[in-house]
């Protein structure tokens, strides 16, 4: 079902619970890592791997908000949009990366490359607004920052 | 039972010790508003509607009633200005994304969000903005709805799915207001058994049958008993208009049958109930006029059946007839029918059909009635022992006081079955035999020097059977429940159990409870990353030995250490056998036999209630060809079956949902069946049609139409039946019938022994042992039962999405 190298992984996180089924975090994680998002496979394999039900998989995986069930960019743009972040103009930015990308909030553009997301408090008020892109933080974004980074991106 | 002392609200109140504060209030007449909680399952408390204040011990936040355990010298106010205000902040919290849709919901008028919200709610709301979360109502599974947006995530029908079924197959998807009750993929697999449905305090899941067909304040609910198994459930019946309409185990506003069951059904006792109103009821008497079957008055076809059965009598003598009843007839047409033969008739050919899968109770019962469990003693057992059968699907009440005593009260399971079964999962010890060698297991408990032979037979290995044999030593109440595996000798061996495996002493079976209870605390503590629990698969597997866990109040034990549970196969099949229907009683040719001698010693049959064609399995053109042979054959039926199409007199009687009487479960206790509806048609009642037919040819019961009479002879005549009556039963509710124990002293061992001996080593020993994995869908067996079977291909007809939107809603016809 995964790699390698991934399915070594997953043996070795095990070890670290003294339940199996605790390991269901990071056996997710692995799964979006190569897949992009966590597939109805995905469920299924980690199920039986960690002794659990599909439906407690399932249960898992949409409770976070950090795993994904349909497919997504290659880069997720996460706009913090609460309260300081807010007030610090987030609402621009994500309007200016709609404008950029060409997709409004939870969708993916059409090249597949950029998802675009609203997500709550990233912990970063005192460098508002705040742009998470997959697992980086980029503070103090201004519309003009988020074209250059986003124009990046793009040719990455 | 311990009791302690508690205050509420000032006054002092007693509750049993360790009793849950909102179970002790309700008991002392003090009503706490709840959604999640609920008698039956595990505490929950997310619905934050049962706060209490809590004052000695000093507790400075609200507490919920519902998880706290009550303490001798508690204090608690339950009724205060800031409890009022808490209770009204809940329900408008929980009806912020509800779209109060009560015109259009079925569960509108016993629903328990809409009665809270009269009782504790206010009348308006600060949350009133656009972007609710919108899901929209759909069809799960076969017989469920679901409207997401009533949700109040109390989780009653996930933790039912899980703690009474076993199923796991609804769960909560998604967080916070977008939180929603579904699965994996969206469709429900599971046994259909509704009892989420029932549970459920708002119209979130719905029946798919029930759904716009009636309001609850429209329905007439009758407490009767279901007529599919011999668990015999209670259910309420509702009736509008004298069509019956639906049954649940508990109805919205909490109200049960009061039956053995509580809140539990199962699909087949659920949705099938409508048969009665099925358009292919025989509605009127048929008398055959060359080829065909044609419809005739009551006293045409009643003094033609006198007639001919009196002419052949005359003729072959009465031995030359032969009855068979139904073996969920009730009680009093047993009786009846076999007064008929024995009075009426003079025949010693009496008997209820038994299928292949059927329980020898001749056997079973050949040196008295031993002790026999109900399922409170099941529940309350410390030990469970099953041997063959799958109670999963052939006797589903069964199953969940199983699974109720290994969760809630760390009973030990032991499984001994020759197909997978989805109890193995529950048990202690799961052992798979060899198909045919279940009673070796009994031989080799009776006698441990043959262990080795035993196991060999059952291709298990001495271990396992030394082990079987250990926990059932030291436990101290155990209860064997068995499928028709157990045969010949090995049936009539079970009582010898008591006397060669009595517990040592008392200490030996506290001691032994208390190592087990250690291990499995350990075990749910510890279980190994990379090795499974032992115990058991299900990880929720957690030990609570607390009063309000048990189902049936009454510490109930049985006055010996074994006692049984025979899953026969029928609702009625005690009640026929204690009615002494049976061949073995009246020392006459069984049903088979019968069949076979048609047209030689047999000459005319009355069949009641069974379709001796459909029961045939493969050999139904040779049961064809023997009904040929007789010279009349009367049948009393509910359908036009292919063996009433063969009769010469076809007689409507009417279905469990019309009759009144009296029927006895697999626990040995007597239920009173209500009458629900009217007769449908010309339907009359089996008793009734005996009774006329006796009187046409010269015979007076002495019944005076009256069915109480019946049963006032039945309580003078059968043993164990003393004293009671209809009305005694009908406020009762189930009432065991002690028989005359087992006298094993004067059974002979020896000789049993030898006959155990050839039947362990008559088993084929070529036969693989079945070490399948349990992959059979959750009810398969139970959705191949008429009339789920039908039922069931009903609700699934698959609609295309844009039909979907269009379609009208699913009405039944009533």
């Amino acid at each position: 079902m995964f790699s390698e190298a991934n399915e070594k992984k997953l043996d070795e996180i095990i070890t670290h619970y003294p339940v199996k089924r605790s390991a269901v975090l990071p056996a997710l994680y692995i799964a979006q890592e190569e897949h992009g998002h966590v597939t109805d496979d995905d469920v299924r394999y980690i199920a039986n791997r960690l002794d659990m039900r599909v439906n407690e998989v399932e249960e898992v995986v949409t409770f976070y908000t950090m795993y994904s069930r349909k497919p997504v960019g290659k880069y997720k743009l996460q706009v913090c949009r609460t309260l300081s972040c807010w007030l610090q103009g987030a609402e621009q930015i994500a309007e200016q990366i709609e404008h950029k990308i060409g997709c409004g909030v939870g969708e993916t553009s059409k090249d597949g490359k950029f998802t675009l997301m609203e997500v709550e408090c990233l912990g970063y008020c005192d460098l508002a607004p705040c742009l998470q892109v997959n697992f980086d933080y980029h503070e103090k974004v201004t519309p003009e920052s988020v074209d250059k980074l986003i124009d990046g991106l793009k040719t990455k | 039972m311990e009791t302690v002392k508690i205050t509420i609200n000032g006054q002092e109140m007693t509750a049993p010790k360790g009793e849950l504060l909102i179970e002790a209030c309700e008991m002392n007449g003090i009503y706490l508003p709840r959604f999640c909680h609920h008698r039956g399952l595990t505490p929950q408390a997310s619905c934050r509607m049962c706060v209490v204040r809590v004052d000695n011990p000093k507790i400075p936040k609200l507490q919920t009633a519902c998880t706290m355990p009550v303490s001798d010298g508690m204090v608690v106010t339950t009724d205060s200005k800031e409890i009022e205000e808490v209770r009204a902040a809940m329900i408008e919290f929980l009806l912020s994304n509800h779209p109060v849709d009560c015109p259009v919901c079925d569960r509108a008028g016993e629903c328990e969000l809409q009665d809270q919200t009269y009782g504790f709610g206010e009348d308006r709301t600060r949350s009133q903005y656009a972007d609710k979360e919108n899901y929209l109502e759909r069809q799960i599974s076969p017989f469920m709805y679901n409207d997401p947006q009533r949700c109040v995530m109390c989780k009653r029908c996930t933790r039912v799915c899980e703690e009474w079924m076993d199923e796991f197959a609804i769960t909560t998807i998604n967080r916070g207001s977008a939180t929603l009750i579904s699965s994996f993929t969206g469709w429900v697999e599971c046994s259909d058994c509704g009892n989420c449905v029932d549970v459920c305090p708002t119209g979130t899941l719905l029946h798919v049958p029930y759904k716009y067909v009636a309001r609850p304040w429209d329905l007439k609910q009758t407490p009767t008993v279901c007529n599919f198994c011999s668990d015999g459930c209670s259910i309420l019946a509702g009736t509008r208009s004298e069509n019956l309409i639906r049954a649940v185990a508990r109805d919205g506003r909490g109200r049960t049958a009061g039956g053995i069951n509580h809140d539990f059904l199962c699909a087949l006792g659920r949705y099938t109930v409508d048969f009665v109103h099925s358009d292919e009821r025989v509605d009127r008497p048929m008398i055959r006029r060359g080829e065909h079957l044609v419809p005739a008055t009551w006293d045409e076809a009643l003094s033609h059946v006198a007639a001919r059965l009196g002419e052949i009598k005359a003729q072959s003598g009465g031995d030359s007839i032969g009855v068979i009843s139904a073996a969920r007839l009730l009680n009093e047409d047993q009786f009846t029918l076999k007064r008929f033969a024995t009075e009426v008739i003079g025949t010693k050919h009496a008997d209820f059909y038994r299928d292949d899968d059927e329980i020898d109770l001749a056997a079973f019962f050949k040196h008295g009635q031993p002790a026999i469990a109900t399922q409170s003693h099941i529940q309350s057992a410390d030990a469970i022992l099953l041997v063959g059968s799958d109670p999963n699907e052939e006797n589903p009440l069964t199953a969940f006081s199983i699974r109720w005593a290994v969760r809630q009260k760390a009973a030990r399971l032991i499984v001994v079955n020759s197909t997978p079964s989805r109890l193995e999962r529950q048990a202690q010890l799961a052992v798979r035999v060899r198909e045919g060698s279940e009673g070796a297991l009994i031989y080799a408990l009776l006698d441990e020097s043959k262990a080795a032979e035993a196991a060999g037979a059952m291709g298990a290995s001495v271990d396992q059977i030394k082990a079987i044999r250990q926990t059932l030593l030291e436990s101290d109440r155990v209860v064997v429940i068995f499928g028709d595996e157990l045969r010949g000798a090995a049936l009539e061996a079970l009582p010898l159990l008591e006397q060669i495996l009595a517990t040592p002493n008392a200490d030996v079976a506290v001691a032994a409870r208390k190592a087990h209870i250690d291990a499995l605390q350990r075990e749910v503590k510890s279980s190994n990353s990379t090795q499974k629990p032992s115990i058991n698969e299900n990880p929720y597997t957690y030990i609570v030995e607390h009063p309000t866990l048990e189902v049936g109040q009454d510490a109930a034990r049985t006055e010996t250490k074994f006692s049984f549970v025979p899953l026969v196969r029928y609702s009625n099949s005690m009640g026929a056998w204690q009615m002494g229907m049976s061949a073995a009683q009246n020392g006459g040719m069984s049903a088979q036999a019968m069949l076979n001698s048609s047209g030689g010693g047999v000459k005319a049959l009355i069949v009641a209630g069974e379709d001796l064609i459909a029961k045939a399995n493969g050999e139904a053109s040779i049961v064809r060809s023997q009904l040929e042979k007789l010279d009349f054959l009367v049948v009393q039926e509910m359908f036009l079956t292919e063996t009433a199409k063969m009769a010469d007199v076809v007689l409507p009687v009417t279905s469990f949902a019309e009759a009144q009487g009296t029927q006895v479960n697999n626990g040995s206790q007597v239920q009173f069946v209500r009458r629900t509806i009217p007769p449908v048609g010309q339907a009359r009642p089996d008793w009734m049609v005996t009774n006329q037919i006796a009187k046409l040819m010269g015979v007076d019961f002495g019944y005076q139409g009256q069915l109480k009479n019946i049963f006032k002879e039945i309580a003078e005549k059968v043993d164990g039946y003393e004293g009671l009556s209809h009305n005694f039963l009908a406020n009762e509710g189930a009432t065991p019938i002690k028989r005359a124990q087992a006298d094993t002293s004067k059974i002979d061992r020896a000789e049993l022994m030898n006959r155990l001996a050839g039947e362990v080593a008559r088993v084929n020993r070529s036969v693989a042992v079945d070490t399948s994995a349990i992959t059979a869908k959750a009810g398969s067996r139970l959705h191949n039962r008429y009339p789920l079977i039908t039922r069931y291909s009903e609700m699934i007809s698959p609609v295309s999405p844009q039909e979907e939107e269009v379609a009208a809603p699913l009405i039944f016809p009533a």
